[in-house]
C-alpha cells in the first residue's frame, strides 16, 4: 500500500467524499420532485463511486505501456462508441441532445470516455511522432482525427465537451511540441469553428446575451445563471449552512450536476468554494509532479498522459466554475469528482487509477 | 526523442501562466459576488422564495343578550379548477356555461363549486390534482336574517363593517390580522417553516342588550301591524324599564343582510326623527303638575272645543266642554293641551322637555343616529309653545320617545338605556314619585276609556298614550293625507316592566290614528310575551 502515491490518492478521495455529500445535499428537490424520493441521485451516485473504485482496481493491475501501444484502437472504440449514439434504440435523448447511450441500469454518455480516449491517443501519438511532430504532415494526423471525434460530438449537440476535447488535444501538442505558427493556426480555426457554432445556433446566441446580463432575461433565458449567481451571493462568506441551500428548491436547475458548484458556495459560501479549488490544486500538482517524475525517468507517455490529465481537469473545473459564477457562458460542463453522472465520475476515476499505476511502476523503477 | 520534455519548458510555463490569470479571474469574480453584489443577489433570491402573508383572524361575533348569534363569521371553501384541467376531472356534476373548455381542457381559472362540505373537502384533497385549488373565503352569516338586520347591519366580503352595529364596532370586531413571510420553492410550496412577523389580535365579540326571543315579537307584530293597516312601514322598540336596556328594536322595511345583493333599509327605532304628536301631551301635563301650574283635578274650559292662538285655529276632534288635566291626555285634547302647556313659561317647557331627553344624545352608538331637535327660538310665540305640548315644533326618534317614557315607568327617573350588555345605564331623578303617580294615572286612563282602549291586555296592566301625527309633506307644510300613527305603553309582564313603543308610517287612509292601528299592535305584543313567559 505505501506504493500508492497518495498525494494524488488522498486529495481524490476528498474530493470524491465532499461530492457525495454535496450531490446528496443539492438533488434532494430534484429527487423528491422528480421520483418521490429524495435520495434517489444520492444512492445512484454510491454507486458510481463504487465502478470509479472498481475501475481503479483494474487499470493498477494494467501495465501503462498497454496504452500507449493500443491507443489508436481505444479510440477507435471511443469514436465508435460516439456512433452508436445515433442510432435509433440505443441513443438517448434529452432536450433535443444525443448524447447518452441507455444502458437500462444507466445512461451511459460516450463523450466522457472519449476525453479519455483522446488523450491517450494524442499522448501515444506524441510520444511515437515526436520528431515529425514539428512538420505539418506529423501534426495534421491527430487533427484529423480529433476533428471526426469533435463533429460527432458537435452532432449530439454538446459544444462545452468538443471544446474540452480540443482545448486538451492542442495543450497536449502544444507542450508536447508544435511549432508556435501551427498552434496558432490551430487556435485561430477553432475560435472561428466555435463562433460559427454559436451564432448558427440561435439558441446559443440567447446563452449567450443571457450571460451578459443574466437578469435581464430573468424569467427567461437568463433563469439558470440568474439563480447560479443568487445561490453564490446568498452564500456571502461562509455560506448559509450544510443543507441548507434554498436554490437546491427547483430553483435553480441541474443543482446536483453542472451547476453543483453553486449549491456548495451557496451552502459553505466563499470560504468552501476556495477550500474545493485547494484541493483539486493540490490533486493537479501531484499530477504534475508525478509528470515530472516521469520525463525524469524517460517514461515520455506516462509523463504526457499525468500532465493530460491534470490539464484537463484544470480546464474543466475552472471551466464549470467560471460558468457556475457568470465568468463564462453556459455550457454542459461537470465538475469533476463532484457532480452527480456516471461517466464523468467513473472517466476521472480511471484516469486517477491510470496515473496511480504510473506512479507505481515509477517507484518500482527507483 | 525530444529531450525538451520537461514542465520548466517555456511551452509548460505558457499554460500554467494562463491557468494562474483565470484561476485568479475565478477569485475575484466570486470576491466580487460575494461582497459587493450579495445584497443585489440576496434581494433578488428574496423576491423568488419569499412572500408576506396575511394572517387571518375570523372577526368576532355579535350576540343577543342570552348568547344566541346574531352575526358570526365562518370559513367557508370554494372549489376552482385552475387552467388546464381536464373536463374528466373535475368532480361534481356541474352546470351554466360559465365553464369554458378548449379540447376538454380549462382555458382560465374557474369556480366549480361554491362552499364545500367538510366531506367534500377531504373528498378533493384526497384527489391530489394539482389543478384543482380550493379557496378559504370568510363568510359571515347572520342567522336571523331580516329580524336583526336594521340594528345588527352587515359586514363586507373583505369582513368590513358596512352598516350598524358592524359599522360601529367594526374595530372592536375586526381585530388585527398577523403577518407572516412564507417560504416556497418554485412549485410555490413550503419548504420551510414560516416565519411569524406579527401575531394576529383577535376583536372582542359584542354581546347586546336584545332578546331574541323579544325581538322576534316585536318583528312579527309589526309585519303585521303594517300590512293589516296597509302602512308603508313602522317601528317597535321594547325597553326594559328596570335594567335600562333595550329589549328589541324592530324595524321595517327591513333586508337579508346574508343576501350579497342586499338593499340597505335604514333603522327607524333611531334614525326616525318624527313630530311626535300627541304622544307628548303627558309630558307637558308632567312638567305643569311639577311646576305647580296645574293639578290633576283642575278643570280646563276647552269650551268650544277650538282655540285661537298668533292668528292660528287649534281644533279638537269635538267640544270636550269643562274636563281635569286628566281627562285632557286620556281624551288628547288639543285645546286642553295647548291650555296646560301655556300655563308654563316657554322656557320652562322646553328646557323639561330636553330634560326628558328630548333633542338629547343617547348613549347608544349608531352610525347617523339621530337625536332630533326642539324649536327653542327666543321670541317663541304662543302658539309654538302650544304646539309643543302636543307634539309639533320638535322632533324625536322612537327610541328618544320610549325612553322619555320609560321614566312614567320608572317613578320618575330617566334611565339612559343602552343596547350593549354591560354599558353603564347613567339615571337621574326627573319627577317627584307622586307627580309620578299622578301622570300614570293619567296613562292609565288613556287605556281604560281614552283614545287608547285598543292597547288593553287580558294578560297585563297596560298604560299608554296614542298619537297621531301629520308627516311635513316634500313640499313643506304639513301633508294632509300622510300620518304616522303611534303608541307608547308601559306594562309589567313576565316578571319584567317594559316601555313599548310602536310606530306605523303612512298606513291606509281608513284607520290611521295611533289609537286604531298602533294600540292593537301593542296589545298584541303584550299578549305574545305574555305567552312567551310561560
Amino acid at each position: 500500500m505505501d506504493r500508492v502515491n497518495v498525494s494524488i490518492a488522498f486529495p481524490v478521495f476528498l474530493l470524491v467524499c465532499f461530492g457525495l455529500l454535496m450531490v446528496f445535499s443539492a438533488s434532494v428537490f430534484v429527487a423528491e420532485n422528480l421520483t418521490t424520493q429524495p435520495f434517489y441521485f444520492g444512492y445512484k451516485h454510491i454507486i458510481f463511486i463504487l465502478l470509479g473504485i472498481l475501475s481503479i482496481i483494474i487499470t493498477s493491475f494494467i501495465p501503462s505501456d498497454f496504452y500507449a501501444r493500443f491507443d489508436w484502437l481505444i479510440l477507435i472504440g471511443s469514436i465508435l462508441l460516439l456512433c452508436t449514439v445515433f442510432l435509433p434504440g440505443i441513443g438517448y435523448e434529452v432536450n433535443g441532445s444525443r448524447r447518452w447511450i441507455n444502458l437500462i441500469f444507466f445512461k451511459l454518455q460516450p463523450s466522457e470516455l472519449a476525453k479519455l480516449a483522446l488523450i491517450i491517443y494524442v499522448c501515444g501519438y506524441c510520444l511515437r511522432r515526436n520528431q515529425e511532430l514539428a512538420s505539418t504532415a506529423g501534426f495534421l494526423r491527430p487533427l484529423i482525427l480529433l476533428s471526426v471525434i469533435s463533429t460527432l460530438v458537435m452532432a449530439q449537440p454538446d459544444l462545452g465537451t468538443t471544446l474540452i476535447l480540443c482545448l486538451i488535444a492542442v495543450v497536449i501538442l502544444f507542450f508536447a511540441g508544435i511549432s508556435v505558427f501551427q498552434f496558432i493556426m490551430l487556435t485561430i480555426t477553432m475560435l472561428g469553428l466555435a463562433a460559427s457554432a454559436i451564432f448558427l445556433a440561435p439558441w446559443r446566441i440567447a446563452r449567450l446575451t443571457s450571460f451578459i446580463d443574466p437578469f435581464q432575461t430573468f424569467m427567461d433565458s437568463g433563469w439558470q445563471l440568474s439563480n447560479a449567481l443568487i445561490g453564490s451571493g446568498r452564500g456571502e462568506l461562509f455560506g448559509v449552512g450544510l443543507g441548507a441551500s434554498i436554490q437546491k428548491n427547483l430553483y435553480l436547475p441541474e443543482p446536483h450536476t453542472d451547476f453543483i458548484f453553486s449549491i456548495i458556495v451557496e451552502e459553505l459560501g466563499m470560504v468552501g468554494g476556495i477550500i474545493l479549488i485547494i484541493i483539486f490544486g493540490a490533486l493537479v500538482y501531484a499530477l504534475l509532479k508525478e509528470s515530472s517524475n516521469c520525463f525524469g525517468l524517460g517514461r515520455y507517455f506516462q509523463g504526457l498522459f499525468c500532465f493530460g490529465v491534470g490539464i484537463l481537469i484544470s480546464i474543466q473545473t475552472m471551466f464549470n466554475i467560471g460558468v457556475n459564477i457568470g465568468l463564462l457562458p453556459t455550457k454542459g460542463l461537470t465538475l469533476p469528482f463532484i457532480s452527480y453522472g456516471g461517466a464523468s465520475l467513473i472517466t476521472f476515476m480511471t484516469m486517477i487509477g491510470i496515473t496511480l499505476r504510473i506512479s507505481f511502476e515509477n517507484n518500482n523503477k527507483t | 526523442m525530444a529531450k525538451s520534455l520537461e514542465l520548466k519548458s517555456w511551452r509548460a510555463l505558457i499554460v500554467f501562466f494562463l491557468f494562474i490569470i483565470f484561476l485568479m479571474l475565478i477569485l475575484f469574480r466570486m470576491a466580487y459576488l460575494a461582497f459587493i453584489q450579495d445584497d443585489f443577489l440576496n434581494n433578488k433570491g428574496k423576491d423568488l422564495t419569499e412572500g408576506l402573508r396575511p394572517i387571518k383572524i375570523l372577526r368576532a361575533s355579535i350576540y343577543d343578550r342570552n348568547m344566541i348569534p346574531l352575526a358570526t363569521t365562518i370559513n367557508q371553501y370554494d372549489l376552482y379548477g385552475l387552467k388546464g384541467l381536464e373536463k374528466d376531472d373535475i368532480p361534481f356534476v356541474i352546470s351554466g356555461n360559465s365553464i369554458k373548455f378548449v379540447e376538454n381542457k380549462l382555458t382560465k381559472k374557474s369556480l366549480i363549486k361554491k362552499d364545500l362540505s367538510l366531506e367534500e373537502l377531504e373528498k378533493i384533497k384526497k384527489l391530489r390534482n394539482n389543478y384543482l385549488e380550493i379557496e378559504e373565503v370568510e363568510s359571515r352569516i347572520y342567522p336571523f336574517g331580516e329580524q336583526f338586520s336594521n340594528m345588527v347591519g352587515f359586514a363586507g366580503k373583505d369582513g368590513k363593517g358596512l352598516e350598524g352595529i358592524e359599522l360601529i364596532y367594526d374595530e372592536v370586531l375586526s381585530g388585527e390580522d398577523g403577518l407572516k413571510r412564507i417560504y416556497k420553492n418554485r412549485n410555490q410550496e413550503p419548504f420551510k417553516k414560516p416565519e411569524i412577523l406579527r401575531e394576529p389580535y383577535k376583536g372582542e365579540d359584542i354581546v347586546l342588550t336584545l332578546d331574541k326571543d323579544y325581538q322576534f315579537i316585536a318583528f312579527k307584530n309589526l309585519i303585521e301591524g303594517i300590512k293589516k293597516f296597509e302602512a308603508k312601514g313602522g317601528s317597535v322598540v321594547i325597553l326594559d324599564n328596570k335594567l335600562g336596556e333595550v329589549l328589541a328594536a324592530a324595524s321595517f322595511p327591513a333586508y337579508n343582510p346574508n343576501n350579497p345583493n342586499r338593499k340597505i333599509q335604514r333603522n327607524r327605532v333611531l334614525l326616525d326623527a318624527f313630530e311626535p304628536g300627541s304622544i307628548m301631551k303627558p309630558f307637558a301635563y308632567a312638567l305643569a303638575l311639577a311646576n305647580n301650574t296645574i293639578e290633576a283635578n283642575s278643570k280646563i274650559d276647552t269650551d268650544p272645543g277650538s282655540l285661537i292662538l298668533n292668528g292660528r285655529k287649534i281644533v279638537d276632534p269635538k267640544n270636550y266642554q269643562s274636563i281635569t288635566a286628566r281627562e285632557v291626555i286620556a281624551k288628547s285634547s288639543q285645546v286642553g293641551a295647548s291650555i296646560i302647556s301655556l300655563s308654563l313659561e316657554g322656557n320652562t317647557l322646553i328646557e323639561g322637555l330636553k330634560s326628558f331627553g328630548f333633542s338629547k344624545a343617547l348613549s347608544i352608538d349608531f352610525p347617523s343616529i339621530n337625536f332630533g331637535s326642539i324649536n327653542q327660538r327666543e321670541n317663541i310665540s304662543k302658539h309654538e309653545i302650544a304646539s309643543l305640548g302636543f307634539g309639533y315644533g320638535l322632533t324625536a326618534s322612537p327610541i328618544q320617545i320610549a325612553r322619555a317614557f320609560s321614566v312614567f315607568a320608572n317613578d320618575g327617573i330617566l334611565k339612559d338605556f343602552v343596547i350593549i350588555k354591560g354599558d353603564y345605564v347613567y339615571e337621574t331623578r326627573l319627577l317627584e314619585s307622586s307627580i309620578n303617580q299622578e301622570v300614570m294615572k293619567s296613562l292609565e286612563l288613556v287605556v281604560e276609556e281614552g283614545t287608547g282602549v285598543l292597547a288593553r291586555s287580558q294578560f297585563a296592566k297596560v298604560a299608554g298614550k296614542t298619537g297621531t301625527t301629520h308627516k311635513v309633506s316634500s313640499s313643506g307644510g304639513y301633508d294632509d293625507s300622510s300620518y304616522i300613527g303611534s303608541f307608547a305603553g308601559i306594562t309589567e309582564i313576565a316578571n319584567r316592566s317594559l316601555t313599548i313603543f310602536v310606530t306605523l308610517d303612512e298606513p291606509g287612509l281608513n284607520r290611521y290614528s295611533g289609537g286604531t292601528i298602533a294600540a292593537p299592535v301593542f296589545s298584541e305584543i303584550v299578549d305574545d310575551i305574555y305567552h312567551l313567559s310561560l
